[in-house]
């Protein structure tokens, strides 16, 4: 057992420096205003290890990791049926569901996992990173709000779900205004409003079609699939109905 | 034995990748993005006659024309005025500006397709094995599961057509409404069968203590003397850069576009971090000719 708070132990301080790292980086912002590009790909490749040391320490049975591992899958497959159907797809909304049920860190892992092992089959990119935070940051803040009174009912889920249609636009438009402007600040950078502006109109469509496709299938499925994904926690005593 | 560029060990290949696109990030300077982007192509030549890179080409040529056309459209900014539309001033600042991140873009995508290559997800995950070896467990839980999810997806519709139900047919409504069914469908039974799966993890008692792992993958001699090499180079790059060489500062005063000879001193070895693998592919050569004339 020793060996195993030692290992505890060392990730932790990991985790420590690495969340230092990621301060630095930060801060180094203001120094190196023009070089938001990499700065940027830092801190996002050290948020997502720093929630996978988090992962890795807490000790995992073979169902718990077996189900995360189905939701994952089901969430990157689930393209498929919609592939017909343009910017239309339920992988947000599956993992939206996975947060609301399993909680914060289990939405957090299915969705890196999905971004992560769906890009393994189509192809890895600068944009997996980005993919990858992001919808791991949909299923994190389904568990973290699920508790609170107004996301019980479904207005509360509706703009849970709306917000995430745009905000998911929004964080892979950060990628593509920094590969557009190359990261610079000023005029014809990263911040300018006139180059701003157009780009998250443009984007607008797609975003508010992701939107009304997260509500159409909560409206539709959401009620169903919280009661089957209770059922099977339930059933097979999986993650906190220990 | 003569080395492919493939069969280092997997720490390097990605060392060396990440290496590439770092530096491409940081040298935002034309002439040694071109040549770099050159390099690229030319590992894509030597490794496959660019039949990878042509699945690609749209994707590549698209941002790359984009981003070039798009920067002078939002930014007036520049002292040198190349022509006018209208009102509008084009100015080389611009161009050029546009010209530098269209580069590092388009070399960054290229040296992906590479990565996709050689860097197979066998690779990497082996690479997560030993970082984060539960996360690791998760990763190729799901790979396996993706195959298996898509045939009992066919399963299903297979089943649902029978029934008259597709996602073929009807309204938008009713297409959205059937495809999430498919798909609920199949997390019902995906995870009534995934029990299954954890019991006989269990019963081949994972979780419990260590365990011995055969390694596909040897860091050998090979690989550290690779290591050193690029460590060696990557480091004299960025030791270069961080003293201000190697990117062309646009504005508020334009520099001059040619390289001064600190700065080809730099680039030269940023070219050779990249040309790594055709370092490998031509001392392969060498090898084997040396080995014919033995013979």
């Amino acid at each position: 057992m020793g060996g195993a708070v030692g290992k505890s132990l060392k990730m932790r301080v990991l985790q420590l420096l690495l969340l230092l790292g990621v301060v630095g980086i930060l801060a180094s912002t203001l120094v190196w205003s023009e070089h938001y590009l990499w700065l940027s790909f830092g801190i996002v490749i050290l948020a997502i290890i720093i929630f996978l040391l988090h992962f890795e320490r807490r000790k995992i049975v073979a169902r718990e990791i077996v189900l995360l591992a189905v939701m994952a899958a089901i969430a990157s497959v689930s393209r498929i049926p919609f592939a017909a159907i343009p910017s239309v797809q339920p992988t947000t909304f599956v993992i939206m569901m996975a947060g609301f049920v399993f909680g914060k860190e289990s939405g957090f892992i299915i969705g890196v996992v999905s971004a992560l092992a769906s890009n393994m089959i189509l192809g890895q990119g600068p944009w997996t990173p980005w993919q990858m935070i992001a919808w791991g940051l949909v299923g994190f803040s389904a568990g973290l709000l699920r508790n609170w009174s107004v996301m019980k009912g479904t207005i509360g889920k509706v703009g849970f779900a709306i917000i995430w249609g745009f905000l998911f636009g929004w964080i892979m438009n950060i990628w593509g205004l920094l590969a557009l402007t190359g990261g610079g600040t000023g005029e014809g950078g990263l911040l300018d409003p006139q180059v701003l502006i157009p780009y998250f109109i443009s984007s607008a469509l797609f975003d508010s079609m992701h939107a009304v496709s997260n509500v159409v299938f909560l409206l539709l499925f959401g009620g169903v699939w919280v009661k089957l994904l209770e059922r099977f926690k339930m059933k097979y005593g999986l993650l906190e109905y220990k | 034995m003569i080395q492919r560029f493939e069969d280092f060990h997997p720490a390097f290949t990605f060392f060396y990748y990440m290496g590439v696109i770092l530096l491409l990030m940081m040298f935002q300077h034309p002439t040694i993005l071109v040549i770099a982007l050159l390099i690229i192509l030319m590992i894509h030549f030597v490794e496959d006659r660019f039949q990878n890179l042509k699945r690609w080409s749209l994707l590549i040529i698209l941002s790359g024309v984009l981003i070039i056309l798009l920067n002078p459209v939002f930014n007036q900014r520049g002292r040198i005025v190349l022509f006018i539309i209208g009102d509008h001033y084009i100015t080389l600042e611009a161009v050029l500006n546009g010209s530098v991140t269209a580069l590092s873009i388009m070399a960054i995508i290229s040296i992906f397709v590479s990565y996709n290559e050689v860097m197979t997800p066998n690779k990497l995950l082996f690479l997560f094995s030993k970082l984060l070896p539960q996360f690791a467990v998760l990763l190729m839980l799901t790979l396996r599961f993706i195959p298996l999810m898509r045939r009992r997806l066919e399963e299903i519709s297979a089943v649902q057509y029978s029934k008259g139900i597709a996602v073929t047919d009807g309204n938008w409504r009713k297409k959205v409404k059937n495809g999430l069914l498919y798909i609920q469908v199949l997390v019902t039974y995906s995870l009534e069968e995934a029990i299954q799966t954890a019991d006989s993890m269990n019963a081949r008692e994972y979780g419990k203590g260590e365990r011995t792992t055969y390694d596909h993958f040897r860091f050998k001699k090979i690989d550290a003397v690779a290591f050193l090499w690029v460590g060696f180079l990557l480091i004299y790059c960025v030791i270069g850069r961080l003293y201000g060489f190697g990117v062309l500062t646009i504005y508020p005063m334009m520099d001059p576009i040619p390289l001064t000879g600190m700065e080809w001193c730099l680039a030269i070895g940023m070219f050779i971090f990249i040309a790594f693998p055709l370092v490998v592919k031509g001392g392969g050569r060498l090898k084997w000719r040396i080995l014919i004339s033995k013979m």
